[in-house]
């Protein structure tokens, strides 16, 4: 049952008030002017709650979605919701540059995404082996839970998921545009070689509201009332179909400010997808919104499933992967695998080509007290390492992977071309088909166009990348 | 058009050779570079840094006409790089006392300035380049910029003077001169708003023949078809107006990007057809996309408001008074900051609603 609002309850008083005062002056005949004015009154704010109850009657009814996808049936098959890759170029959905390159690629990527059961839990849980399904259910829905946190460490594959939900709610004519950002506290500004620190990181309201205000066209604050500035990004988007994506936030404090700020977005028309590695304060009221955590992959069964894919989708860029096929049937080693991986989906893919260039020795050299994301930092250690041992193709490599890095942040296509623009001259020194061909096989860098070329690298690594830099490796 | 070799050579050592390469990639149609934050606008910005730093007027001004067509185009007018570029201009025009490039840029400046819906301060550039032009002894140049302050003057509600001055540039301006098609265009919009559909859908026909025979007109066609449109709904032949806005969006649309506003006010006028057609949800759907297509350029908030005013009458339509409330809240959050008259505003929607000519302007 819907509630009254107090601006309804307010009026209604109001009026009470004034019918009240009309009588009274009437039967105390305390004069014809006051009379009047009373009645008037009264008429007046009858009206407004007439209005008012309308509305009500509006929502009660479910007419105040006026743009949003067809009410989606709990039975509706999602099976293969959101496998089809975006074709940005055809602008069929609209995406805030914001969100970097590795995002936009992501959408446009064919069959980024696997499901496995277990993959995603879902507090509290309707229907726990259909996870992916009651999320896109509830975000399809005009009166379903609009807010999802998906949270993990990294390399769970979070923008990998929030991608395919964004694909699939496409699919569905549930969003037209995209909106937020990846959050950064600071970025490396190339063209001058040092790091700035962004003053108001976009986890303080105003800031994110700005962006957004700039996003979506409105016009600049011009007041630091933040109700009302809210309220007027809420009218303007309103009729908008879209989802506001905050990417890669370090940790959400779901009592914290920024929360608070997007449940008060939301609507029949407006999603929001929050990615983080962590969630503090679990017990806070989940209306309207979902927290899901990714779960490392830790059945050999599905473990081999997802190598068998991770094998197959790139395959063509690292045909030495193929070398793993055979052994992937081999529940001791696939065992073993996940051991010393965790089960994280990432380090899985970039130990698997490890293991597929040299052996599965390789799971004995990795060190036993490293997990999650410093597990994940030595590897990229590793591999940086293993690049110098590769002379000028090696070096020529991490110049791409930095190169690779600015642009995800400035939000430009790398393609074929751009490369050998870029890096086909006298002053570089090694092949630019070798260096490619020790990305690939580190896993280090992702090909989504093998005939123009499409190059990304993940966040994970772009920030290794920069962070290599603040310490002074340029070489 | 005049170009970068036609002015005194750059002294700051940029690599104008890359940019004029990124220049030619930028006005290709479905380019990628209009976007705000991609790394073109970022090379742009820093080159205006660099020759600021070295106080090379000259070079920013060669800047500016290598990079002419962001500021004419109307996609990336509102982005802060390209509003720097422009005012960077104008500043060095000035201090070079070179009044050629210091009328163009505020004749430019005025465009835009009026694109996004500052029509005083529009005013005041145009007026400013009007008077340089003269002192020039460009008199068509002149008259130009004098046109255009009719544009704004419309807007900000005083149809008398704008009429007043389009009666002054017809009375200049020769029956065959193709140039003559764009005052054809206001002098119609201006029927329109007295009601007089059947004159209105004259001037516009014969602003059309006029504009076809301009070499590159495509978008001015297509803002005049658009209006052609709007006109041919209001008279009640829908069928007609359909075809005047589909074959205005395909011209805006072989650009592919490069006119995002011109391509929203022509899905504003069909949404607008659609909404006396009673077709509500196609009409929310244009208006979506059209939103979509101007929200990341920002700054044409002269459209905006009346994107917001359509949606508004579609949610009264729909008795989702909520909705219109908040949509309301919209329009005047818009026209507050353009600081627009709400009486005008008014005033405006129950003369035109009683005269059938369509929603306030």
């Amino acid at each position: 049952m819907p509630r009254l609002s107090p601006t309804l309850i307010l009026i209604i008083i109001l009026a009470a008030i004034a019918a009240v005062a009309a009588i009274a002056t009437t039967i105390l005949e305390t004069g014809l002017v006051l009379t009047v004015t009373s009645t008037i009154l009264a008429v007046i704010l009858a009206l407004a709650a007439v209005a008012e109850i309308v509305g009500l009657i509006d929502r009660v009814l479910g007419h105040s979605s006026t743009v949003s996808a067809p009410r989606a049936s709990l039975t509706n098959n999602l099976q293969n919701c959101g496998d089809n890759p975006l074709d940005l170029g055809n602008q069929t959905l609209s995406v805030s540059a914001a969100l970097g390159m590795y995002f936009v690629s992501l959408l446009e990527r064919p069959n980024s995404y696997v499901r496995f059961q277990g993959q995603l839990s879902l507090h509290p849980s309707a229907d726990p082996l259909n996870t992916f399904d009651e999320i896109i259910n509830q975000l399809l829905v005009p009166d379903g839970k609009h807010l999802l946190i998906l949270a993990s460490q990294g390399g769970m594959g979070k923008s990998t998921i929030a991608a395919q939900i964004i694909r699939c709610l496409h699919e569905r004519k549930a969003i037209k545009a995209i909106y937020g950002d990846s959050a950064k506290a600071e970025y490396y500004d190339f063209s001058k070689s040092q790091f700035v620190n962004i003053d108001q990181p976009f986890t303080d309201p105003p800031t994110f509201l700005n962006l957004l205000r700039q996003q979506t066209g409105l016009p600049p604050v011009s007041t630091q009332n933040l109700k009302l500035n809210i309220r007027e990004l809420r009218d303007h988007i309103l009729d908008t179909r879209a989802i506001i994506l905050v990417d890669n936030l370090d940790t959400v404090d779901l009592r914290a400010e920024l929360v608070s700020f997007l449940r008060q977005l939301i609507s029949p028309e407006l999603r929001v997808i929050v990615t983080t590695r962590e969630v503090q304060a679990l017990d806070v009221d989940n209306r309207n919104l979902m927290i899901a955590h990714l779960n490392p992959l830790t059945e050999v069964r599905i473990a081999s499933d997802f190598l068998s894919w991770h094998v197959e989708k790139h395959l063509v860029q690292s045909p030495h992967l193929s070398r793993l096929l055979p052994d992937l049937h081999n529940d001791k080693l696939v065992n073993k695998l996940i051991e010393r991986t965790g089960g994280i989906p990432l380090i899985m893919q970039i130990v698997a080509n490890e293991i597929a260039v040299f052996s599965w020795d390789r799971l004995d050299e990795l060190p036993e007290n490293l997990f999650g994301h410093e597990l994940l930092a030595y590897l990229y250690d590793s591999a940086w390492h293993d690049l110098d041992r590769q002379g000028n193709s090696g070096q020529l490599a991490k110049q791409i992977l930095r190169f690779v890095a600015r642009y995800s942040y400035e939000g430009t296509r790398i393609t074929s071309a751009t490369l050998i623009d870029q890096f086909t001259d006298s002053s570089y020194e090694g092949d630019l088909q070798d260096a490619l061909r020790h990305l690939y096989e580190r896993f280090l860098i992702i090909n989504n166009d093998m005939k123009k070329g499409d190059f990304s690298i993940t966040p994970s690594l772009a920030g290794y990348v920069v962070s290599k830099l603040k310490h002074g490796d340029s070489n | 058009m005049e170009t970068v070799t036609d002015n005194p050579p750059a002294t700051t050592a940029l690599d104008w050779p890359e940019l004029e390469a990124l220049a030619h990639e930028m006005q290709q149609p479905g380019t990628g570079a209009l976007n705000q934050n991609s790394s073109s606008m970022a090379e742009i910005d820093t080159a205006i840094t660099t020759i600021l730093e070295a106080g090379d007027y000259h070079s920013l001004i060669n800047l500016r006409l290598l990079f002419n067509f962001l500021l004419a185009r109307d996609t990336a007018t509102g982005f802060s790089v390209v509003q720097r570029l422009e005012l960077e201009s104008i500043k060095s025009a000035e201090k070079l006392v070179d009044l050629q490039h210091l009328a163009d840029f505020l004749g430019a400046r005025g465009h835009n300035l009026h694109r996004f819906g500052y029509h005083e301060q529009a005013i005041d550039a145009f007026s400013c380049a009007q008077h340089i032009y003269l002192d020039l002894g460009q008199e068509f140049s002149a008259l130009k910029s004098y046109y255009m302050t009719s544009l704004c003057l419309r807007a900000l509600g005083n149809a008398r003077a704008a009429t007043t001055v389009l009666n002054d540039v017809l009375a200049s301006v020769s029956l065959s001169d193709p140039w003559r098609g764009n005052p054809l265009q206001v002098k119609a919009w201006l029927l329109q708003d007295q009601g007089d559909l059947e004159e209105a859908e004259q001037c516009l026909r014969e602003a059309l023949a006029l504009q076809r025979q301009v070499a590159d007109g495509q978008i001015l066609v297509a803002g005049t078809l658009a209006d052609l449109g709007e006109i041919l709904g209001l008279q009640g032949r829908g069928d007609e107006a359909f075809v005047c806005f589909d074959e205005s969006l395909d011209l805006i649309r072989e650009q592919e990007g490069q006119y995002a506003r011109q391509e929203a006010r022509t899905l504003l006028k069909r949404a607008q057809l659609l909404i006396r057609l009673k077709r509500y949800d196609e009409a929310l759907g244009l208006l979506e996309d059209a939103s979509i297509a101007i929200g990341s350029a920002g700054h044409y908030y002269d459209l905006f408001w009346r994107l917001e005013y359509a949606r508004l009458e579609i949610h009264l339509r729909k008795h989702q008074f909520r909705r219109a409330i908040q949509k309301t809240r919209s329009v005047l959050t818009y026209r507050r900051h353009l600081s627009l008259s709400n009486t005008l505003l008014l005033k405006s929607a129950i003369r035109r609603s009683i005269l059938r000519v369509g929603p306030p302007r």
